[in-house]
């Protein structure tokens, strides 16, 4: 059993002609000097970000549209540095073309780096050198005799660390934009976040102070036990409150000679003596409603519900 | 080498966002349910406490029968006061009807559960609960 992955690496010099049709595990794709520019330039600056800043300029003499271009450098000497320009939406365009899973390439290498060991070399029918300044360039086929086929090597060549700083995707906005709208929606969140926070701490204190209520209060401990207990009192409040509201309706009127009055579970007995029966009756029925009216000699005898 | 497209850490930003937009929302409904919550609590509590120390205190409501019983307009009056665990019965007999109106009017007046009352030419007792 082994730790580390014993799946095949196969490597591919990619030009525009190139043609595959097995793909096995993890790709290396070298890249034809086709799909990019490379110069030497001597700037007086001490890293390769710095250089990689000015680049544009440099090439604008030899590329008319820049704008699509990605930029590379790689620091030679002092003050020299190898420059790479390419077109992003090019290369992944070509490997789309191919149909080369995106998952399967590992890295993606300028052949300017990798085919150092020969001096020249065919690939996919066309020929490759590399000039008296260490460039390598395509060139007409007939313009050299007896090239290695690479091939046939290619498998032997021992890969750099100077991989494409490629985006492996279509772009539909450019890197800044995206910035911009992962910062607007960072700072959405974030706010939804604080929120959130500052929402439940308030939501833990209104509790507190809802305990604390009910402890203060005498409350009893469930919410049902207290409402029943409020609804049972103001029932009862409610009760009372009609007794009197009927006793002094029932006293208001001082035409009538009242012998007694009665109040037992929500009936009111009144006795009334020599009094016209329709008159109290009436002025009773205008606020109760009257169970019964008995009239006994002298004595008016009313029961009303209050 | 970037082969992972920003358009799906885009996606899934806005996910996040519309998650914790979500979780805002159901935060910030159970923070008005808990405002709501302590306001009905505390009206509720209010309620309850004004009714326990007014109608239903059983020593308040002795003290109000006792402070009635002994005023000094009705010490002349025969007053009968029993006491019984949930129940005071009171009964005042008179023969002067404005001391019966004065007393049915103090008792009327007061915060007190009547459970009977029965008011003749010359006499009122009633039930009243403690």
């Amino acid at each position: 059993m082994t730790l580390v992955s014993s799946k095949e690496t196969q490597k591919i010099f990619l030009t525009t002609k190139t043609k595959i049709s097995n793909i096995v595990g993890s790709l290396e794709i070298i890249i034809s000097p086709e799909y990019y520019w490379v110069r030497k330039f001597e700037i007086p600056v001490k890293t390769e970000t710095q250089a990689r800043h000015v680049l544009p300029t440099l090439f604008e003499d030899i590329i008319d549209d820049s704008s699509s271009l990605t930029y590379q450098v790689i620091k030679l000497e002092e003050n020299i540095f190898l420059c790479f320009a390419y077109n992003n939406k090019k290369i992944y365009e070509a490997i789309k073309s191919l149909n080369i899973p995106i998952s399967n390439i590992s890295s993606i290498y300028f052949a300017q780096n990798e085919c150092q060991n020969f001096k020249s070399f065919k690939v996919d029918e066309s020929k490759y050198m590399y000039t008296s300044e260490g460039i390598l360039v395509k060139v007409p086929n007939n313009l050299l005799d007896e090239v290695i086929d690479l091939k046939k090597v290619i498998g032997n060549i021992k890969l750099s660390t100077h991989k494409l700083q490629i985006k492996l995707y279509n772009d539909v906005l450019s890197t800044k934009y995206y910035y911009w709208i992962f910062l607007f929606f960072g700072l959405l969140i974030l706010m939804n976040i604080i929120k959130y926070i500052d929402f439940s701490s308030e939501i833990t204190k209104n509790e507190m102070a809802i305990e604390k209520l009910k402890v203060s209060s005498k409350l009893p401990s469930s919410m049902i036990q207290t409402n029943a207990i409020i609804e049972k009192y103001e029932k009862s409040i409610d009760k009372e409150n009609k007794k009197r509201n009927a006793i002094s309706y029932v006293l208001s009127n001082r035409n009538f000679d009242l012998k007694s009055l009665n109040i037992e579970d929500n009936i009111l007995t009144l006795e009334y003596l020599s009094v016209n029966k329709n008159k109290v009756d009436k002025f009773l029925s205008k606020k109760y409603k009257i169970l019964s009216s008995i009239e006994n000699s002298f004595a008016l005898k009313v029961r009303i519900k209050l | 080498m970037n082969k992972l497209n920003p358009l799906y850490i885009l996606g899934l930003i806005i996910t996040i966002f519309i998650v914790s937009f979500s979780l805002l929302s159901n935060e910030k409904e159970a923070y008005k349910n808990s405002v709501k919550s302590y306001e009905n609590i505390k009206t509720k509590s209010k309620d309850f406490k004004e009714y326990k120390q007014t109608w239903f205190d059983k020593n308040k409501v002795k003290r109000k029968v006792d402070n009635i019983v002994k005023n000094s307009t009705f010490r002349k009056e025969k007053i009968l006061k029993i006491e019984k665990s949930n129940i005071i019965r009171l009964k005042i007999e008179s023969g002067n009807p404005r001391v019966l109106n004065k007393f049915l009017n103090r008792i009327l007046n007061e915060k007190l559960i009547l459970k009977k009352l029965d008011v003749q030419k010359r006499s009122i007792s009633m039930e009243i609960g403690i």
